[in-house]
């Protein structure tokens, strides 16, 4: 792999800007390196090979003649989750039922990034949906961990992480409803990013969960990602839960000191993750107590029901957001052509796959009548005790510190068969989104060669915070400069 | 905790979905899943209002206006079948 391609977007966003790299010098490598080894990974769904090397070509162009206003994402190639809308490219959402499916518009950050003049050189592979944890629910296959290619990459944005960690792209988008950037981030030995909800416009998004679902960057460092939501955060008149943020730079605390900061360890994270994962949160711990920062335990009892409220509140949002594919406005459509009942029924049982009916089929349950007040009510409920839960933590800790997965990479159908077990993968990550909190997985060490990621967790709208965190620990180890054989 | 057969009929129509007749896999999972949820009524929620949304946004409001986003020929070009500038589905109504 060429060494450029394992630099980060911020080294190569400064060699773009100082003119030593072209964006097209980048392009080609990038698309090279693609070409040559992501048949081994299938972190792809769609290249835009001719695109990106036109685009590319445009802007060093205009930048020679100084013709544009220099963006972070200038010249940069992205890969998207393909859950987010592209004007005129295909937007599958890795599912049958919308295999063909173009977009006739752009979602909001797709606009913020071809704005800022970043290059999309194609969409990312993921589980359908972005319903699963291993990215093996994909219509167009699963992806492979650039470290191991027997194993899984984390899911659901199993591409946008897996493409990072080769080295295809320095940056990706992904979507994050219960881990779902953060997870595979850890998998894959990349830093992930899930902002405050809200901060981060999801039109455009292909909803999954309307309550949980947020936008977040994928790269090789925490800085990265700050510059990367420096892009595409902001009020969106499209998108009602948005907001303006209210800070301006994600990164403006990169510098300043943890030392006298206070970060919470909750122990409930630690009871159902491996013995050698604790060992490299404890080896960070002291890393950041090196750093002056005051670590303590915390206790947070609700955290054993967040898995459980999730998979009320996820699938029952699901179920009803899904209803929207009858195949008749747009997307697969059966052959079956008795009569329009007929059509959609069967257009939906062929064009979704298992997880994803599973899924509608809990939603619909815990949504029916005579259900609803025990089954989502009481989740609602439970989901303001652990918001209540987080804002007392808060009140104490600047951040907390917790593992990202309770494994490392697991093998390519070792969970297939057993939801429960897959679902647990997210027991860590599940209730950030359920308090709506931003997070950040990074790199905290290595497993019998398999990375392990560390969750930083902050309060809402605390994100500068948690980038402070994670960079001051970059800052000072290594483990996001390791990269794979592929 | 068990799903009767009856039961499972009525959630697949309500879900707009058919399954194989060998559906006893997704019938246990949906059971298995189910039961779990059961722990959570040791969780006292007497008086607790529901949370549907975390960040306390109120009353996001736009102006009534309204705004041409896609004109018609853009989107019909992905539905599976249309004539004279609309979209054709199957008939609605049975013969008898």
């Amino acid at each position: 792999m060429n060494k450029l391609l394992e630099l980060s977007t911020t080294e190569l966003s400064n060699l773009i800007s100082s003119k030593k790299l072209t964006s097209e010098e980048l392009v080609i490598e990038s698309l090279k390196h693609i070409e040559d080894n992501d048949s081994k990974i299938n972190s792809f769904i769609t290249i835009l090979k001719e695109e990106s090397l036109k685009q590319a070509k445009n802007i060093d162009e205009k930048l020679s003649k100084n013709e544009l206003e220099k963006s972070f994402l200038t010249g940069i190639p992205i890969m998207l989750k393909d859950n987010i809308a592209t004007k005129g490219i295909k937007t599958t959402a890795a599912s049958k039922i919308l295999e063909n499916y173009i977009s006739p518009y752009n979602s909001f950050v797709t606009k913020k990034v071809i704005k800022g003049n970043g290059i999309i050189i194609g969409k990312g592979n993921l589980d359908e949906f972005a319903m699963g944890s291993s990215n093996e629910t994909s219509f167009f296959g699963e992806v492979k961990n650039p470290w191991d290619t027997d194993r899984v990459p984390g899911g659901s944005s199993g591409g946008p992480a897996a493409a990072v960690s080769a080295g295809f792209v320095s940056c990706s988008l992904g979507s994050d409803t219960g881990g779902s950037i953060r997870q595979p981030a850890s998998l894959c030995g990349v830093s992930g990013m899930k902002p405050t909800y809200g901060i981060v416009s999801r039109y455009g998004l292909i909803a999954f969960a309307s309550s949980l679902d947020q936008i977040g960057p994928i790269a090789r460092t925490a800085e990265d990602c700050g510059n990367i939501l420096n892009i595409i955060s902001g009020k969106d008149n499209n998108d009602s839960t948005s907001y303006e943020k209210n800070f301006n730079d994600f990164n403006a605390k990169i510098n300043d000191e943890i030392k006298g900061l206070k970060i919470g360890i909750p122990k409930d994270y630690l009871k159902n993750v491996e013995p050698n994962i604790k060992t490299i949160l404890e080896e960070s711990i002291k890393e950041f107590e090196g750093l002056g920062a005051i670590a303590e335990e915390i206790e947070l009892p609700l955290t054993e029901y967040c898995m459980d409220i999730y998979y009320i509140i996820a699938p029952s949002e699901a179920s009803s957001n899904l209803s929207r594919y009858d195949g008749v406005k747009y997307g697969f459509r059966s052959s079956n052509t008795e009569n329009s009942r007929a059509s959609l029924i069967e257009s939906r049982s062929k064009g979704f796959g298992d997880e994803v009916k599973r899924r509608i089929m809990i939603g619909t349950y815990t949504l029916s009548a005579g259900y609803y007040d025990a089954y989502y009510k009481k989740a609602q409920q439970i989901r303001t005790l652990v918001v209540k839960e987080f804002n007392d933590a808060f009140k104490k800790f600047d951040v907390l510190l917790a593992p990202t997965s309770p494994t490392t990479a697991f093998k390519i159908n070792e969970k297939t068969n057993d939801p429960i077990k897959m679902y647990q993968s997210d027991l860590c990550t599940i209730p950030v989104n359920i308090a709506g909190l931003p997070a950040i997985s990074i790199p905290g060490g290595f497993d019998k060669d398999l990375p392990v990621g560390i969750q930083i967790i902050g309060p809402q709208n605390g994100d500068q915070k948690v980038i402070q965190f994670a960079h001051k620990f970059q800052e000072n180890t290594k483990w996001h400069l390791n990269y794979p054989k592929i | 905790m068990k799903i009767s057969k009856k039961e499972f009929e009525n959630l697949s129509k309500l879900a707009s979905l058919s399954f194989e007749s060998n559906n006893e896999n997704i019938v246990s999972d949906l059971e298995k899943i189910l039961s779990r949820f059961e722990s959570l009524s040791k969780i006292d929620t007497a008086n607790v209002e529901p949370t549907s949304h975390v960040t306390n946004l109120q009353n996001s409001m736009r102006e009534d206006k309204s705004k041409t986003i896609l004109s018609n020929e853009e989107i019909l070009k992905n539905s599976p079948e249309n004539t004279s500038g609309q979209i054709k589905i199957p008939r609605v109504f049975d013969n008898e």
